[in-house]
This record gives C-alpha cells, structure tokens and sequence, in this order.
C-alpha cells in the first residue's frame, strides 16, 4: 500500500471510530435516561429549588434547564420538530403566548387546584388553558428616596409623571434590553390607546425622562441622586429595599400592569404524566412555599402570590394594588413595532 | 511526508488523489457542513425543522432583511466601525511590536505575556470590564468621585472601535513582531548605507515590508470585529448602535425569536468577512514581499537601545488593554455592595469563599467545563493536524475545496453554528438511526471541536507549509531514517504550533458560551452558562468572581503551555510567542504570505 493510502486509510478509520462512538454510545444512554426524567427549561430564580422539592415529593427525577428567558424561548423554538423539554417557565405571558401561537403548547387541559386560583390568577390563564401563572410582579412600579422626595409628592396617576416637578428626575428602563419593561409599555398603550399612549411617553420625554438600560442602572441612578423617582419591575425594587437600601416603593393608583411569571406544558411533551404533575405542584402549598422563599428565588421571590391562602413576603404589599391586566395577544401582535418605535423616538 | 517519493507528473495522473482526501471532507461536512447547511437551509425552506415539516420555499426571510432599515444600518455600522477598529488595531499593534521587541528581559517578558493574555481573554470578559469600568456607578466614578458624565463619549461608537482596537490589536502584534524579527538588520543597514534618512528607512523599508502582515493584522482585527458576539452581547445594547452581530443575537434571543433571518444575516457576515480574507490573499499574492532568504538572517534582538518612548508607549496600550478592564471586574470581585465604593468595610471575599465552596455549583461546573476543554482541545489538535497534512501532502481539487472551507469557516459566528447544531443533531430524520445527539455532552463536544478545529487547521496548515520537500529529501539523502526526519525536523516545527492550539482551544472551550448554552446537556451547565447566570441575576460579585477564577485558569494554562515548550519539550526561545511569531523564520519558504496565514488564523 501505498504511504498515501495509508494516510487515506488512517483518515477513514478514525472518521469511522468516530462514527461507531457517535451511534452507539449516546442514543443509548439518552433514550433511557428520556423515559425517566422531567426536563423543564426555565428562567426562575427559584426553578432549581422547585425541581429539587418537586423531586423529593413524587420521586420523579427532574431536571431544570435554568437560563435567561432570550435562550430558554430559543432553544424550545430550535427544537420545535423534536422538543426534549416538557415544562417551560419565564417571565412575561406575550412571549408565552407567541409560543402558543405556533402550537407549540399543550391547550385545554386543566390543573386539578384550578379553583384555587384567585380572582387575579384566574385572570391571568390563557384563554385557551395553555399557560398558567404561577405569581405576578408589577411590571411598574414607582421607587423614591423619601429623605428626597417626599411621599405626599408621589404622582397617583401617570398623568402627574408629567408634572414639571419632575423636570429632568424620572427614569425607567429601555423596553429593548430590559425584559420586563415591555409589557408596561404594552400595558400603557393598552390603557391609554395607541395614539394617546405614543404621546404620552413623547411629553415625558420632553419633560426631561432618562432611559437607562436596565434595573439595576435604573436603580443605581435613584440611589446616586441622578433621578427622584423611578419607575420599575416591583420584585426588583422590594429586593433592593430589603437590602437596606434607602428607597419607598408605591403603586400609582390609575394602575399597575401585571407581569405574570407562566408555565407551558409542551404540546409533545416527552414525559406528559409528569409535567402535568409539576405544574400543579408549582400551584400547591409545598411548591409555592417554595417559591416564596428569597433562599430560593432571590428577587423573584417578592411576587404577589395569586393562589388562595397564599401569603406574600412581608417585605411586599398586596392590598391596595389596581391591576390592570395586560391583554398577552395584543402584546404580542405589536412588540416588534412598539419596541422599534420606542427605540426610535424615545431612547434616543 | 508521502509525497517525497512521488513525482509532480505521478501525483497529476492519480485519478483516485482526490479521494485520498475524503475522510477530511467527510470529517468538515459532519462536523462544520451538516450543521451550518441545517440553519441556512431555512432562508429559503422556513418551516423545514417545524413539528409539521414543509418544503414550501419561501424568500420572506430575504425580504424582511433587506427591507428593515434596523437591520441595513446595522449591516453599514458593522463595516465602518470594523474598518476603523481595524486601523486602531494595526496602529496599536504596531507600536507593541516594535516597543516588544525593542524592550529587553522582564519587560519584553511581561509586554508579550500581557498581549498573549488579551488574545485568550475571550471578549465579554473585557468587554464586561470596561462596563464595570466606565459605566454610570461604575468602579472609576466610584473609586476617583468622577462625575457619570465624564464617560459618556465612552458609550458612543467612538468607545466602542476603542474597544475593538484594544481587544483585536494581538493579531497586529504577532504578524508585526514575527515580520521585524524576521527582517533582521540587513535591510535597514543596507538603506542606510545607500544614504536613506530615518524617516525614509521607516516608510520606504519598514512599512513597505512589513505591508503583509499589517494587512493580516488589519484583516482578522476586521472579520473578528464584524461577527464578535461577546462585544455585541455585552457592549452594543449598552451604546445603543444597532450591529449585525447585535441584530443576529437578538433575532435569537428575543421574542418572536426568527431562525431564517438570523441565517440571512449569518449568512451575510459570512460573506463579508470571507470576502476580507479573500481580498487579503489577493493583494499578498501580487508581489512578493519575502523577508526569509536563504542569506537573511531573524534577529529577535533589536540592534541599539531601542526608544524608551516606545517601550514605556506599548506598556501603557497594555495597560489599557488588559489590567484596566481585568482590574475593574477583580475590584467588583471583592465588594460587598456597588454603592459602598472604596470604603474599607466594603471589601470581602464572600463571593470566592462561596464560589469556591466544595460541592458547589461553581466547583462542578469549572471541572465539568475542564473536561470538555482537555478533551476538546486533544481532539481538535489531532485532527487539525491531520487534515491539515492531507491538504499540505495532498494536493488535489478536495484539497483546495478544504482550503476554501476551513478559509470561509473561520468566519461563522459560534452562535450561528450553535444553532446550526441544534437544528442539524436534533432532526427528525435522526430518530430511526438513533442519531440524536442534541443535548448530550457528545453534542457540545463536537461543537467546541468544529468551533475550533478551522483555526487549528490553518495554524497547522502554516507551520506544514514551512517543511519544504527540499529538506526533507535532503536529510533522506544524507542518511536519516524516516523516523529521524519526523523526529528531528517535523516534529519540533509542528510542535510549538500544537501546543498553541491546544491552548486555544482548552481557554476557548472554558469561557465558550454561544454553544455551551444551546447545547449543553439539562442539568449539566458548563462554567461559562453559569458565569452568565450570575451576571443576569445582577449577582455582579459572584458573576466578577468566577470570571476572575477563569481567567486564572487561562493565565495557568498560558505558563504551562509557556513552561512546557520552553523546558520540557526544549522548544526555541521564544516560547509560546515563537509559535505564531518565529516559525517562518526557521526553515526555507514560509515567509510572505505564509506569514501572514499564521496570523489570520488565530482569530
């Protein structure tokens, strides 16, 4: 043989070697492993906790998928013609909802404690039962420092946002970048109407408004005096506050969008039983005790609960609060041009 | 090696050479090819990896691109600001060069270790630095009690070619450092001999002759530049200027998430930065610009004392590139709150004593990323060099196909063929065959093999192109056994070159996040899907210390690999360095283009 069929020859073998470990070894290991294991992708900060407690209570081996919502809708969505995971879980049901648009979630069925869901729960099911929620932040909320600004001075409706007063001292968070930010801005313009919306967040940019790019900026231009008021997610602002940093969180009282955290059962889930009985386990006592535990969630454990006899962290307030929910279908419908439109006459 | 014995007209009249060369081929498509066709096929058939599978075609993913002014501007503001990146890279590189090589002992030690140590830094380390740097409440406005305002030319395009030129300038560096050395004092003796005034020395030999490599510098700076996801994840929302690669990340990752346009646009990156190095190799080959002759000799000495100016120049460009943002993400490692700044009860080192805790997540997560690294990194070096000979030894029509893919590859952004590999290891097709390797820790492995293995390739493929038939034959002539010429001359040529890619790849694969957070095996995340996951949920500490511990695998690995070709394998003096910078010097013909080749393929 000649040296250079040798060299052919030593290719093909180990392109071969590596074929044979490519067929035998994970298929295998991979379908036996499916059969057992609940695989949910999630963006919680209490996710791991859960699948853990949810573990020990059924015995079912369970596997939690945790990332930032942006990867964990990507890869459901790169999967779609053969999906390996069976309980999906973020922030946000407009997002939620798109997946639902594509068929990609279980619809109609319903968890067996659905009556157990309070009014502003039951609100929040997709009406089609494809996705439930399993707690609610504010999308929006107000933050103040009161040795700054004082609590009387706090606007009650969006319109006293554009009270010169405010002059140069509100910020938020830029709906592009800051997950959370755009269901508020969909929940303005669900509230006010398109038009009114649009021109409402002009005056407020001609009255001086910052932008900056997320929560934690947001925050830190309150705390650094560079804004008197701020207006963002609530469960973020309750975190903070419970780390002794100096602010006051109120709610305006013409309304506050809700931004449900939802769970999806894949519509080919390979493990179905089992995800039907994680999603209730989420909405029990045990799986909400759970939840409500900052060990366990970090900030995303200040949720208002929106199950029966559930009570939130002392650290939140619950009464009091106008919801107003905002409508995921028509969320979703405009996202792209409500996000460029904002990105083009607000953020810059 | 093989060739040695057949002659150029035998070689012509093999009808089977071409299939000599399949097992490359073969090896590209499954790894490189299948996945990279999965993704672009839906540019055309959108609904082809759909529950319900269609073949309808549809160009509506072509449309929505070139119809959406976002995404045009984008396209336009990734080619200036990579272009003007480029040029700060080659001017920045420049002086480090020079200021290298004119500097002696420690410094020279400490300039080149530092420029090794901002090539394997991977970008959102540095591109995150600089946020925790300069932003508002960042560490400077902190530390100095400089006012937010003071920064803001910082978020603006101006800050970000900054960036650019600081990250990439290394290409420059090592294709400059290598062609001075390589140019030796005869040239500059000789101009100034005939007369020839500094100035005229500097742009009529220098640059003239240093033209190649500026270009290699300038080239990768750009295509690295164009398609970079760890600046666009980390620096592009914060400045808001809309970049391609920003657009590609965002038609991923954020709802409603849209496959085909993010393989137009991959598809349209590729094309660019292909075109870039195309563009290159056709300037380089209409003269020559060859500096090694069989006469010349390299002088890694610089003759005379060199310019302080310089030296103390290239240092500060160090400094900026590395200890500012490294300096800025160890601070934030060790306070307690962002607010408390530098008062002295707001420093602990809670978040590496939890990090560190044994049985933590951390821990299984950076021995986890350590395995798919080592073994990643063998893998990727022992068939880098195999195909990389089948190309060198193999001349043949499948040889030059492999030579344009491994070319074009280099240019695939890792998100694209992340995604790539979901769609291609995870299709229905695969059932049947028990194929389904998506989510199995085969599968990320892979993708950190295809990741690297173009790079490695052509790193390979230069310090092959050095062995001339000519030396070979020679020392056959004189006697040596075939095991003594693979002993005494392949291997210690191609041996600095593995180790190097053996590195390069084993830090790629520790910080690598494209593909691990796609693809990784549920439950299992690697270190680098776990750093994210702290900075996401604002645990800026905790996300700063693990950074911080990474990099301190990079910085040991470096010395290892440093300390292995310097020591234990008695490599030549140049250490790491003089794996891209001194192997054209050593042997016959590599100089020129091949010069520039070692560098290109380091992005």
């Amino acid at each position: 043989m000649k040296r250079s069929s040798k060299w052919a020859a030593a290719g093909l073998f180990a392109v071969s070697a590596l074929g044979a470990i490519f067929t035998s070894m994970p298929a295998a290991a991979q379908s036996a492993a499916k059969a057992r294991e609940l695989v949910i992708y999630s963006a919680q900060g209490y996710d791991i906790a859960m699948g853990a407690a949810f573990q020990k209570a059924t015995g079912i081996k369970t596997v939690v998928d945790d990332m930032s919502t942006g990867p964990v809708i990507a890869k459901a969505e790169a999967e779609r013609s053969n999906p390996h995971w069976d309980v999906i879980w973020f922030d946000g049901d407009s997002s939620m909802q798109s997946l639902d648009d594509q068929g990609m979630l279980l619809r109609g069925w319903t968890p067996n404690d659905f009556n157990n869901y309070t009014p502003l729960g039951k609100s929040l099911v997709a009406a089609d039962k494809s996705y439930f929620p399993g707690g609610v932040t504010a999308a929006a909320a107000f933050a103040y420092d009161p040795k700054i600004l004082p609590a009387k001075d706090v606007p009650t409706t969006l319109q006293g946002l554009l009270n010169p007063m405010f002059k140069g001292e509100l910020a938020m968070n830029d709906p592009s970048i800051s997950g959370p930010t755009y269901p508020f801005v969909a929940g303005v313009m669900q509230q006010m109407g398109l038009a009114k919306g649009k021109q409402f967040f002009l005056d407020l940019k001609k009255n001086g408004m910052h932008i900056y790019r997320t929560n934690k900026v947001t925050i830190n231009a309150l705390l650094h005096g560079r804004a008197k008021l701020i207006w963002v997610q609530d469960s973020a602002l309750i975190a903070d506050k419970v780390q002794g940093d100096p602010i006051a969180i109120a709610y305006p009282k013409s309304g506050v969008y809700t931004l449900p955290d939802v769970l999806g059962i894949d519509s080919h889930a390979p493990n179905m039983k089992a995800a039907k009985e994680f999603v209730q386990f989420v909405l029990s006592k045990a799986g909400q005790d759970v939840m409500i535990n900052p060990a366990n969630g970090g900030g995303d454990s200040y949720y208002n609960p929106v199950i029966k006899g559930i009570k939130p962290n002392p650290a939140r307030q619950q009464t009091g609060i106008n919801w107003v929910r905002v409508n995921p279908i028509q969320a979703a419908n405009v996202e792209n041009s409500l996000k460029a439109w904002f990105n083009d006459n607000i953020t810059y | 090696m093989t060739t040695l014995r057949t002659s150029p007209s035998t070689r012509r009249r093999n009808p089977l050479r071409s299939l000599q060369s399949a097992p490359s081929l073969l090896l590209m498509s499954v790894l490189i090819l299948y996945p990279l066709g999965a993704l672009l096929l839906q540019i055309v058939f959108p609904d082809v990896f759909n529950y319900h599978m269609s073949w309808r075609p549809s160009f509506g993913a072509v449309r929505d691109v070139m119809g959406n002014s976002l995404d045009l501007t984008a396209i336009g503001n990734s080619f200036w600001i990579g272009c003007v990146a480029a040029l700060v890279s080659i001017v920045v590189g420049t002086v480090t060069a020079f200021g290298g090589v004119m500097a002696r002992g420690g410094l020279r030690s400490l300039i080149s270790g530092s420029v090794w140590v901002i090539f394997f830094a991977p970008s959102y380390v540095i591109a995150s630095g600089w946020v925790i740097l300069l932003q508002q409440g960042g560490v400077m406005q902190l530390a100095f009690g400089l006012p937010s305002t003071d920064f803001t030319w910082f978020f603006s395009p101006v800050g970000l070619f900054l960036i650019m030129g600081l990250r990439y300038f290394p290409f420059a560096h090592f294709a400059m450092t290598q062609a001075i050395e390589n140019i030796g004092p005869e040239y500059i003796n000789a101009a100034r001999m005939l007369g020839a005034r500094k100035s005229q020395v500097f742009t009529r030999v220098w640059l003239r002759l240093l033209t190649p490599a500026l270009l290699a510098g300038a080239t990768i700076a750009f295509a690295d530049g164009f398609g970079d996801f760890g600046l666009a994840a980390v620096i592009t929302p914060q400045m808001q200027i809309p970049m391609v690669s920003y657009q590609i990340y965002t038609s991923l990752y954020e709802t409603p998430v849209d496959y085909s346009s993010a393989a137009v646009l991959s598809l349209l990156v590729t094309l660019v930065t292909a075109a870039a190095l195309i563009l290159q190799f056709w300037w380089l080959s209409r003269r020559s610009f060859t500096t090694v002759s069989s006469s010349s000799r390299s002088s890694s000495e610089w003759p005379g004392r060199g310019s302080r100016t310089l030296i103390g120049l290239t240092l500060l460009l160090v400094c900026f590139g590395l200890v500012l943002p490294l300096g800025a993400t160890l601070m934030q490692s060790f306070w307690k709150s962002d607010l408390g700044g530098l008062g002295w009860n707001n420093w602990t080192t809670a978040a590496y004593t939890s990090a560190l805790s044994l049985g933590g997540a951390a821990v299984q997560a950076l021995l986890r990323s350590g395995a798919y690294a080592l073994v990643a990194a063998a893998v990727t070096a022992v068939l880098g060099l195999f195909v990389a000979q089948q190309m060198t030894f193999l001349k043949s029509l499948t040889s030059r196909i492999l030579n344009t893919l491994t070319m074009a590859t280099i240019a695939i952004p890792g998100v694209v063929l992340a995604a790539g590999f979901v769609f291609a290891w995870n299709a229905t097709w695969l059932i049947p065959l028990h194929l389904i390797l998506y989510e199995t820790p085969l599968c990320l492995a892979m993708a950190y093999v295809a990741g690297h293995l173009p790079y490695t390739i052509r790193l390979q493929l230069s310090s092959l192109s050095q062995i001339s038939p000519n030396l070979l034959t020679a020392a056959q002539t004189l006697g040596a056994k075939r095991r003594t010429v693979i002993r005494r001359i392949v291997v210690p040529l191609v041996r600095e070159t593995v180790v190097s890619t053996v590195l390069i790849t084993f830090t790629g694969v520790i910080f690598e996040l494209p593909a691990a957070t796609l693809l990784y095996p549920p439950g299992q995340p690697p270190f680098s899907v776990l750093v994210q996951q702290k900075f996401n949920s604002f645990e800026w500490s905790q996300g700063s210390a693990l950074t911080m511990i990474g990099m301190g695998v990079v910085f040991g690995s470096y010395a290892l690999g440093n300390f292995l070709l310097r020591r234990g394998l008695g490599g030549r003096q140049g250490g790491m360095t003089g794996a891209f910078t001194g192997t054209s010097s050593t042997v016959g013909t590599g100089a020129g283009p091949g010069m520039a080749m070692s560098a290109d393929v380091v992005s």
